[in-house]
């Protein structure tokens, strides 16, 4: 029997989502999105990340995500 | 070796001694124009990572302690003090109105949830979607496997439309619940079947109180919603 999945801490989503979604961006920043899912948030100067496959590693800790 | 920026604050807001950042580096006040900018010093720029996610909010939520600042976005790496200031100064006015406008405030998440709601559809089943036709079966070309994409595609409409119904419905409720204890908000998408409404609040550092009873008030009034709330957090979605 499969185990149940715990939810997401919702507070760590937010964090997530404000820290690679939000806040001021001084220098010039391209966003392109992905069928409407993944944001990829490519920088000048090779900022690369995407809120979506981020959350998705902290939903299922068994995918990569470095810690620091 | 280059700047990680966490953070622009008003003039005279420098960070506490000792107090460290990404990995753990300690934090660095640059002056321009009057405004202070909060930067660590590395050889490489930081990658996205929890502890360093954690690490950038703890020195926003540090600095926003004194005084409410711009928090940055995570990511943005400069070469040099040269190559930061001179970005800082393209907009310095921007940053020093933004820095009034948000001073005292903080921001909270609140989503709108409901128990036992059956998700949405979110498309054709791939073997009711002609597209599969191309490389499937002949008969996913059928006739049949066209009209179920179509019955499957008007569900889905259908779906979206009461979403957006209730989703506008709650988001009335609730700022009439709220009354003037909001400066700002934003709707933001739902991205869970469970969700009907997600939104982002502007408050007054010293409403913060008033606002998370109006919240409970919200949530025992009834209508079957259950609310996720946190913050307050630094006013991330509100600056420029």
């Amino acid at each position: 029997m499969e185990a149940s999945r715990p939810r997401s801490d919702p507070g760590l989503a937010e964090l997530v989502d404000r820290l690679l979604d939000r806040g001021v961006v001084v220098k010039g920043e391209l966003v392109v999105s992905v069928a409407d899912v993944d944001l990829l948030y490519i920088g000048l100067d090779i900022v690369l990340s995407s809120v979506e496959s981020l959350r998705r590693r902290i939903e299922d800790p068994g995918e990569e995500l470095a810690e620091g | 070796m280059g700047l990680h920026l966490y953070l622009i604050a008003a003039a005279g807001q420098r960070p506490p001694d000792g107090l460290t950042g990404v990995d753990g580096v300690p934090v660095v006040a640059l002056e321009v124009d009057g405004l202070l900018v909060w930067t660590t010093a590395h050889a490489r720029r930081p990658r996205p990572s929890l502890s360093r996610l954690r690490s950038h909010d703890r020195v926003v939520r540090v600095a926003a302690e004194a005084r409410t600042p711009l928090p940055a976005r995570f990511g943005q790496w400069f070469e040099g003090a040269g190559t930061l200031s001179r970005a800082i100064r393209e907009r310095g006015d921007t940053y020093r109105r933004d820095l009034s406008a948000l001073e005292g405030a903080v921001e909270f998440g609140v989503r709108f949830v409901t128990s036992g709601r059956e998700p949405s559809p979110d498309g054709p089943a791939d073997t009711d979607d002609p597209r599969a036709g191309a490389t499937g079966s002949p008969t996913s070309r059928s006739a049949g496997a066209g009209r179920a994409y179509m019955t499957a595609l008007a569900r889905r409409h259908a779906a979206e439309r009461e979403d957006r119904r209730r989703e506008a419905e709650t988001a009335a409720r609730v700022r009439a619940t709220l009354g003037g204890l909001v400066l700002r908000e934003r709707v933001e998408p739902c991205r869970d079947p469970e969700c009907v409404a997600r939104l982002t609040h502007l408050v007054a550092g010293d409403d913060a109180d008033a606002y998370r009873a109006a919240l409970e008030r919200f949530e025992t009034a009834g209508g079957g919603l259950e609310l996720v709330v946190t913050g307050p957090w630094p006013p991330y979605s509100f600056v420029s």
